[in-house]
């Protein structure tokens, strides 16, 4: 029975360690995707050329980014504590949480399924995109 | 002998309570500000509501879209001296200030005092109203007339002793209540960083967040803009001088752009209360986040006004 738990607890160890940092793999997600929407915002203000093959390839990036967001793993349980801006308020109301990840994910999925013709175009869906960044990021992360 | 000692303890505990009720009684306008108040622009008060960001505490919480301009209160600030609760602002005569003379208005903004003569909690930021130009307070009010009216007074504050005694605030007053510059700008500073200077240390209160403050909440200004411990416990407000921590590697540029957009320069976003206050400061004209930007690049920098992070927990 002993050897038992041992095992069970060894093999626990184990898949924990699989996903043994969700803090940085959080903060390396939000860091991909900070990169990609500069990269667009940068374009729709006219500071780069506009260059609609790269607005597709950010944006499909955007999608494999947010395709890496599984809520449940990455703020998982005591993952409040430790180096993290997340708010408490992410746990105490996990629902609205997945709702504001729902409303950044489907903006991105509308502008990766038509990307942007031209810079006019492009600066709506960096504000749509945008706009569900800071939307979460008003109720679910500590100031900053 | 005992009896002698008994009546000099009367006699001191007398002078002292005549001391402290003189000390503390409430001030009003003075009457050079009242002078200066003129007839109010709604037009020109709009940009003040803006900049100060009114709708952020006393828009009913949550509430979005047109309905911010519905000023009903009911905002609850969780602080160490209590729960604060947002008053009603709207025009209504019996639950907002619709009943309320524009000098009533400008003694709340200006002094902390309210029409019954009583003092107001600094969690309305008076402290920083009070270098306001008496004529962009009485602009405020005329915009705030034109907004809808809201029925029902948002609760009470729930206070512990002894900051429940509100004539105690006439003390914190004479400690922190001032209406002269934070900052003292080199006499030749430009135009737009003295526009961003009373901006930010007066109507937009930016310092009432990102400076941190002592035990009895009175701002710590030789730490000016240094970040703090929020208000409200969770998480830090962030240093926004250019000292280390700070914002000293932001350009003038990516400071509008953040209030504009809400994007850093590295394209996270604004995080936590700021959010709303960027919406809002979004709304004004460009002239004005340059200024802000201006005078925020001119402030002396400080380290951070926190105490560094704890290390994560090693697990």
């Amino acid at each position: 029975m002993r050897k038992l738990i041992l095992a069970i607890s060894t093999v626990a160890l184990a898949v924990s360690a699989a996903y043994a940092d969700p803090i940085a793999d959080r903060k390396a997600i939000m860091k991909e995707r900070g990169g990609l929407i500069g990269g667009l915002a940068k374009m729709a203000k006219g500071e780069t050329a506009f260059d609609a093959a790269a607005v597709k390839t950010a944006l499909e990036g955007l999608k494999a980014n947010e395709a890496k967001v599984d809520v449940d793993a990455l703020f998982a349980a005591g993952t409040d504590k430790g180096d993290t801006k997340a708010a408490p308020k992410i746990w105490e109301d996990m629902n609205g949480f997945k709702e504001a990840n729902k409303k950044y994910s489907d903006a991105v999925d509308a502008a990766a399924a038509a990307p942007a013709t031209d810079a006019a175009g492009l600066g709506a869906q960096v504000q749509s995109i945008g706009g569900a960044c800071g939307g979460c990021h008003k109720t679910f992360r500590l100031p900053s | 002998m005992l009896r002698r000692i008994a009546v000099a303890l009367v006699v001191l505990a007398a002078i002292g309570a005549a001391a402290f009720w003189f000390l503390t009684r409430p001030q009003s306008l003075s009457a050079e500000q009242a002078a200066a108040l003129g007839s109010g622009d709604a037009q020109r008060g709009e940009r003040m509501f803006h900049v100060a960001g009114c709708a952020s505490c006393h828009a009913r919480p949550k509430s979005t879209g047109p309905a911010r301009l519905e000023l009903a209160g009911g905002l609850e600030l969780k602080t160490p001296f209590g729960t604060f609760v947002a008053p009603n602002i709207s025009p209504d005569p019996n639950d907002g200030i619709g009943a309320w003379r524009v000098e009533d208005f400008a003694a709340a903004m200006l002094k902390g005092v309210a029409p019954d003569g009583s003092h107001l909690y600094p969690a309305f930021p008076y402290a920083s109203y009070a270098r306001m130009k008496p004529a962009d307070v009485a602009d405020l009010f005329a915009y705030l007339k034109t907004l809808p009216t809201v029925a029902g007074k948002a609760p009470p504050h729930r206070l512990g002793f002894p900051f429940n005694i509100r004539r105690g605030l006439g003390l914190w007053k004479l400690l922190y209540l001032d209406d002269q510059p934070v900052i003292a700008l080199a006499a030749d500073a430009p135009a737009a960083v003295r526009e961003g200077q009373y901006l930010v240390e007066g109507p937009g209160h930016c310092g009432e967040c990102h400076t941190p403050r002592d035990l009895v909440g009175g701002p710590l200004t030789d730490e000016w803009l240094a970040g703090a411990v929020a208000a409200e416990g969770k998480g830090t407000i962030p240093n926004i001088t250019p000292g280390p921590g700070g914002i000293g590697d932001w350009s003038e540029g990516d400071i509008t752009t953040a209030l504009k957009d809400g994007f850093k320069p590295d394209f996270d976003t604004l995080g936590g209360s700021m959010v709303e206050v960027q919406q809002s400061l979004a709304l004004l004209p460009d002239a004005d986040r340059a200024a802000i930007a201006a005078y925020l690049k001119a402030v002396p920098p400080h380290e951070n006004g926190y105490a560094a992070q704890p290390a994560p927990a090693a697990n």
